[in-house]
């Protein structure tokens, strides 16, 4: 099995299996201005972007910060 | 002790288990610093008032425009073009006038800040602006200050506590480390009253919550509000190790 299935703000996606976060972004094509992310509801810092890699069944949260209020 | 107008006014408090007189004594001796007087301040600072929180300080150095109105409740008609500062004030002592409000009607340099910060008891993040956010976030980390920071737009609402007075206490930057301003705000994209309303409505009940001395449900948490389903998400925060705000004042 070389693929895993996520879970993107909702929407099931297949990657390869060993993903890192930081490929994930660089592959959604997300601008990393601002955002933050949570895998299964615990938010990763942006210095575990690059290390931490995803598996199967991850519920991942990408969102970006508010600034208006 | 409290006096018969203050315990015939705050008796819907008294007759709670969790505030009772204590707790509203300790609501008169605090001091509570809202950063920003518009969609979030305006509830927030209505409810800290009614409940006797006995000094607020406010900081804002908008004048109050028309543009306002559909969300910043506590302003009236008449007041556009007046310093918010002064216009929220006079709303607030009209509300309650057992209690105490000093205003800050300009940018605060740091030291300032560090200041005002240093004396406040809590603060509320009710800016509208990442680096006004950020900024905050690491003087409240420097000074040991508890945080409750809102935000919102369009339809979405953020809320999270960051307790400084505790030494595992994640902050704003471990969260969102980009200092760069994004392109959406409220001027920009719009907001629905109601969503800011609800975001610093729980500002205020979580500050009210942290004086008399009740815990936090959202300690180093991030709520997100959808406005449309009315579903809320939450996630845990924690600390970064590299953050360079929070690491150097760990322990
Ligand atoms: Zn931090």
């Amino acid at each position: 099995m070389k693929e895993i299935t996520i879970v993107i703000n909702g929407q099931s996606q297949q990657v390869a299996k060993a993903t890192k976060v930081i490929d994930l972004l660089a592959a959604l094509g997300h601008a990393e201005q601002g955002m933050a992310l949570a895998i299964n509801q615990n938010i990763i810092s942006r210095s575990e972007w690059p290390d931490h890699v995803l598996q199967d069944g991850d519920d991942i949260a990408l969102f970006q910060a508010i600034a208006g209020g | 002790m409290l006096n018969d107008a203050e315990t015939l006014r705050y008796s819907r408090h008294l007759l709670l288990e969790n505030v009772g007189e204590a707790g509203q004594l300790k609501l008169k001796q605090a001091k509570v610093l809202i950063m920003g007087m518009g969609g979030l301040g305006a509830p927030a600072s209505m409810y800290l008032a009614a409940a006797g929180v006995g000094s607020l300080v406010l900081a804002d150095f908008d004048q109050l425009d028309v543009t306002n109105l559909q969300r910043q409740i506590c302003y009236d008609s008449e007041q556009v073009g007046q310093a918010k500062v002064d216009a929220a004030k006079s709303r607030l002592l009209a509300l309650n006038d057992h209690i105490r409000i000093r205003v800050i009607n300009k940018k605060m340099a740091q030291s300032q800040l560090a200041m005002e910060i240093g004396l406040a008891d809590i603060v509320l993040d009710c800016t509208d602006n990442l680096a006004s956010r950020h900024l905050i976030s690491q003087v409240c980390c420097q000074t040991k200050t508890p945080l409750i920071v809102g935000a919102g737009i369009r339809l979405e609402g953020q809320l999270m506590m960051f307790d400084f007075s505790q030494p595992d206490s994640a902050c704003y930057h471990c969260l969102f480390p980009s200092t760069e301003e994004q392109a959406l705000n409220c001027s920009n994209s719009g907001v629905l009253g109601p969503v800011v309303g609800t975001i610093g409505s729980l500002q205020a009940l979580e500050a009210i919550k942290y004086i008399v001395g009740l815990p936090s449900g959202i300690k180093n948490q991030l709520k997100l509000f959808d406005g449309l389903s009315l579903n809320w998400q939450s996630f845990a925060i924690k600390r970064d190790p590299d953050c360079p705000v929070c690491q150097p004042y760990s322990k």
